[in-house]
């Protein structure tokens, strides 16, 4: 979704939500004149049902949109220095230079830290919380880290295929072991944000 | 559930609801809106029950 569609689609769910809002302070004044008439009943139905259900799942649609922004990630301290280095015109790390060429030209986060599988997008919201938690519950604020090594797949669903990936002698030598995730795209193209010590290469 | 926590418990997921997408940070998300989300399920399933309570009484179910 376009930013602008996105701002007006979040304009709705919040007029959405105050409708809901009024529908039922409007449907509990009801309840205490009319509670045994039939068109009473109705109104319950759509204040109690249908708009806070409809509300619930319009905000489920809205906000999973949102957690895919730069601007979420970012909104956590610690994440700071890495969203930061995405416009760093000095910074030649490997997030940094897919987003500043415009490789990645929007969720640059979303994009390359969530799995292509089916449940890619559950598991990255998975992570989500228990980064969330930890956040919140460690004493100590270090770097944050990977929970796993970050899978070669990921590159691979955009480079796969490009013809600058498939011509390299050296891709070609170690295709297999790139695929199984025996040798990791960073170990040659690392460090992908600031605060480890290589430069990346082409 | 009484008429009046179902009404209580939908308010309040409404408000949470709106406030994590008025401030859309990470900690507003995970936490007012799942929890905003949860009671207006809880809500929703109450009026459900209340509703069925109603058509059994009129034997209608």
């Amino acid at each position: 979704m376009e930013s602008g569609g996105f701002d007006i689609a979040k304009a709705i769910n919040i007029a959405l939500l105050l409708v809901s809002f009024g529908i039922l302070i409007f449907a509990a004044w009801l309840a205490k004149k009319t509670v045994d008439q039939p068109r009473t009943k109705w109104w319950f139905l759509v204040a109690f049902g249908l708009f806070p259900a409809g509300s619930a799942l319009v905000s489920d649609a809205v906000l999973l949109q949102e957690m895919k922004e730069v601007r979420f990630c970012g909104s956590c301290h610690p994440m700071e220095p890495f969203v930061k280095s995405l416009s760093d015109p000095g910074d030649s790390t490997l997030a940094a230079v897919h987003s500043q060429r415009h490789l990645i030209r929007e969720q640059q986060c979303y994009t390359c830290h969530t799995d292509y599988a089916l449940m890619g997008g559950a598991k990255a919201k998975l992570r989500g919380l228990r980064h969330l938690y930890a956040f919140y519950t460690k004493k100590e604020q270090t770097r944050p880290t990977l929970y796993s090594p970050y899978p070669n797949l990921n590159c691979l669903h955009c480079h796969a295929g490009a013809a600058k990936y498939e011509e390299s002698p050296t891709h070609q030598t170690i295709a297999e072991e790139l695929k199984k995730g025996e040798t990791s795209c960073l170990d040659c193209h690392g460090p992908a944000h600031p605060g480890k010590e290589t430069a990346v290469s082409e | 559930m009484s008429p009046r926590a179902i009404l209580l418990f939908e308010l309040a997921g409404l408000l949470l609801g709106a406030l994590a997408l008025l401030f859309p940070t990470a900690a507003m998300i995970f936490v007012f809106f799942s929890l905003g989300n949860l009671l207006v399920l809880i809500g929703v399933f109450g009026y459900v029950k209340l509703v069925l309570k109603d058509l059994r009484k009129h034997r209608v179910l």
